[in-house]
């Protein structure tokens, strides 16, 4: 018989080995989902429109990078916490300058933007930055950022008086290009804006020492001595605002600029070339007769070459004393000289420099004038020129400004010293001296008159001295002497007669009275119509007599 | 480039209204009046023209009481002197026998002028002045005319029809 065969049996069955490994793969699936889960970051928000907890995306460049776990009113009651989950591979995303903010459908003047989220729902955007990683809590954005973070190119700090219609977005335009964008409008102090440009890379390259920016919001329309402009940039920037910025008329390009350099904001683009300079000096000018036609922005010209312009025209620069005690107060008249222009030196020394030249040349009958600059528009100019004619003037302190000796030489002075000679021609007492002259002839004639009764007696004499010397021997010496008289007789009744002596004086008081109606008659001309001096008077046709009967 | 040509089209509209042609200024005299071989007395004639006259402008009236000066059409020489000549040899033309030698006659003339109408005016007084302490009395003339057509020599015409009438009345008066 066979012996049946005992074997041990093991203690465990091989089947445990199942669960066990059902343990052992649940155990690795918590650890990998704990690791996979990613970091819990908590973003705080204004409001939570469009975002809803465990829907709610977080995307970069358009990768789901995390979702919104929780959202909760923070303890202020006027701010939103949310919290979400950022997945493991994307943790080196959370910088210290990550940018969060809610992409949902935004219609502002650069156009429409996040139309996708109209059907997807509102997202929220992750802009990494550039520093070190490992943070947790972040303040999320209202608004898109207008530049990235990590964008190359240049931040610039403009200082202005105003900043009509700008508005952070605006474009920063040069020759037309866009080249960046407003990021920031600030008020330094109650005078003074800042407002922070960001120029793109590789256009930061154009930014240069001696580049201005204006503002190129609107149409620009100027009127001056010399011209009717109107300038504009590109459509865009005049319908909603911008910056542009350019190199004054035949300035150096200068040298590159460095992040956050400040420039000064001009108004326009005109105000760039009238003053493409930093340094300037102003003088006060003070006009003892009208100023009218001068416009504020017109030019200072020195013999025709522009050396400044005008800045201001305001009683305010007269002490208020000044004006009271003065028996004719003047008008005063701010300028503005560029140094460079003059010196070719911009820089704060050569200020002094041009008070000290101008000084000693206002020594020698330099003098400002007021000249018109056209007729047409009657508009007036400031020009610098040397009158050695004139006694020199000297250079004064009123306020805070050294003013300019000034003299009157245009037109108008012209036209006023016309006016005051026909004044003084028309005061002339010629009615008196021609009634004198008249007196006077009268009394010639009077006299002429007596002479000839005076040769009628002597010839009488004569007669009776013929008669009584009628002897033979002296007869031909009274007849000779009588026929001298009888010459002499009729010489004086020529100039006696109508057409002799008396006549032509008559004649040329006439004539002289003549010509000076024709004289008063063109100051009244000049008067009336001062530009008939250049243009003639008007053609007119004379009224025909009998022509409407 | 539109500058350009902006401002050279008004520069040469500026030019063409510059050179646009003046209008021929017209003189005047009255018509001449022949005293050949004639021997006559001697007369002087003092003209006194009313101040507005003292000109060469024609003067022509608009509409009552407004005249106007006509620019373009004078009178050759002084109003005055025109008158006293072809008054003078108007009066001594009629050959008026009692005519005193250095008599003077004063003629004051108020009004000598035509008018858009056609109607012209002579309007004034003489006197003669025999001798200064033995002054005549002042005669008063309003004398007026259609004058034939228009124009400025119609005009003269007339005028000088009128200084007739009055050289006429002068003399009848003396005579």
């Amino acid at each position: 018989m066979n012996n049946p065969i005992i074997k041990r049996r093991t203690r465990l069955s091989s089947v445990w080995l199942i669960p066990l490994v059902a343990i052992f793969v649940s155990l690795w699936f918590v650890v990998q989902h704990y690791m996979q889960r990613g970091t819990e970051i908590e973003i705080r928000f204004a409001s939570a429109e469009g975002i809803e907890a465990g829907r709610t995306l977080i995307k970069t460049l358009n990768v789901d990078v995390g979702v919104v776990t929780q959202v909760e009113i923070n303890s202020d009651l006027e701010t939103v916490s949310v919290v979400a989950r950022i997945k493991a591979q994307a943790e080196d995303l959370l910088r210290q300058d990550s940018q969060f903010w809610v992409v949902k459908p935004r219609v502002g003047s650069k156009g429409v933007s996040g139309l996708s989220t109209l059907f997807s729902g509102a997202y929220i955007e992750l802009e990494p930055g550039n520093d070190y990683p490992g943070k947790t809590s972040f303040i999320g954005l209202e608004n898109p950022p207008l530049t990235p973070a990590n964008k190359k190119g240049l931040n610039i700090f403009l200082i202005s008086n105003s900043a009509a219609s700008l508005n952070a977005g605006d474009p920063v335009l040069f020759k037309g290009f866009e080249v960046g964008q407003i990021t920031q409008i600030e008020v330094l102090n109650p005078t003074q804006l800042k407002t922070s440009l960001f120029i793109e890379s590789p256009y930061d390259k154009m930014v240069t020492s001696n580049t201005r920016f204006y503002n190129a919001s609107g149409v620009s329309l100027q009127i001056n001595a010399q011209s009717v402009a109107m300038h504009t940039d590109a459509m865009e920037t005049t319908l909603t605002g911008g910056i542009a910025f350019d190199l004054p008329k035949s300035s150096s390009p200068g040298r590159q600029v460095v992040d956050g350099t400040e420039f000064k904001l001009y108004p326009d683009r005109n105000a760039i070339d009238t003053h493409p300079f930093q340094f300037s000096v102003d003088y006060l000018l003070l006009f003892d007769r009208s100023v009218r036609g001068l416009n504020i922005g017109e030019v200072v010209e020195y013999r025709g070459i522009k050396v400044g312009s005008v800045v201001d025209i305001a009683f305010q620069y007269l002490s208020e004393s000044q004006f009271e005690k003065a028996d004719n107060p003047k008008v005063p008249v701010l300028i503005r000289l560029d140094p460079g222009r003059i010196l070719a030196e911009d820089s704060p020394k050569s200020s002094e420099k041009l008070t000290a030249l101008l000084r000693q040349h206002v020594s020698r009958g330099l003098k400002a004038a007021l000249k018109t600059g056209s007729l047409v528009t009657g508009q007036s100019f400031i020009q610098l020129d040397f009158y050695p004619d004139l006694p020199v003037g000297e250079m004064k302190k009123v306020g805070r400004y050294n003013t300019l000796p000034t003299t009157a030489d245009d037109l108008d002075s012209l036209i006023s010293g016309m006016t005051a000679f026909t004044h003084k021609l028309n005061q002339l007492p010629l009615d008196e001296s021609v009634e004198q002259i008249n007196a006077t002839l009268l009394s010639v004639n009077q006299t002429l008159l007596s002479l000839e009764q005076s040769i009628k007696s002597i010839d009488a004499l004569a007669d009776s001295a013929n008669q009584f010397v009628s002897s033979d021997a002296v007869m031909q010496l009274p007849e000779q002497l009588n026929a001298l008289l009888q010459t002499t007789q009729s010489s004086l009744n020529q100039i006696a007669s109508e057409d002799g002596l008396s006549n032509e004086l008559n004649n040329t008081l006439l004539k002289l009275k003549a010509t000076l109606n024709s004289v008063q008659r063109a100051a009244e001309k000049v008067e009336q119509q001062p530009n008939s001096v250049i243009f003639g008077s008007d053609n007119k046709i004379d009224t025909i007599p009998g022509s409407k009967p | 480039m539109k500058l350009k040509f902006f401002i050279c089209l008004i520069s040469s509209v500026f030019l063409v209204s510059c050179a646009s042609q003046v209008q021929q200024t017209k003189f005047y005299v009255l018509p001449y009046l022949p005293l050949e071989n004639r021997q006559t007395a001697d007369l002087n004639i003092d003209i006194n023209l009313a101040e507005y006259l003292k000109q060469d402008f024609m003067v022509i009236e608009n509409q009552e009481s407004e005249l106007t000066f006509a620019q373009n059409h004078r009178w050759a020489e002084p109003l005055e002197q025109l008158i006293t000549r072809y008054l003078s040899k108007r009066i001594l033309s009629a050959q008026p026998e009692n005519l005193l030698t250095q008599t003077q006659l004063e003629v004051n003339i108020e009004r000598f002028y035509g008018s858009v109408s056609g109607q012209v005016y002579l309007s004034g007084y003489w006197q003669w002045q025999a001798q200064p302490e033995k002054a005549d009395q002042r005669h008063y003339f309003d004398l007026k005319a259609k004058q034939s057509g228009p124009g400025y020599k119609n005009y003269v015409e007339t005028s000088a029809g009128l200084l007739n009438k009055l050289a006429g009345q002068i003399v009848e008066y003396k005579l």
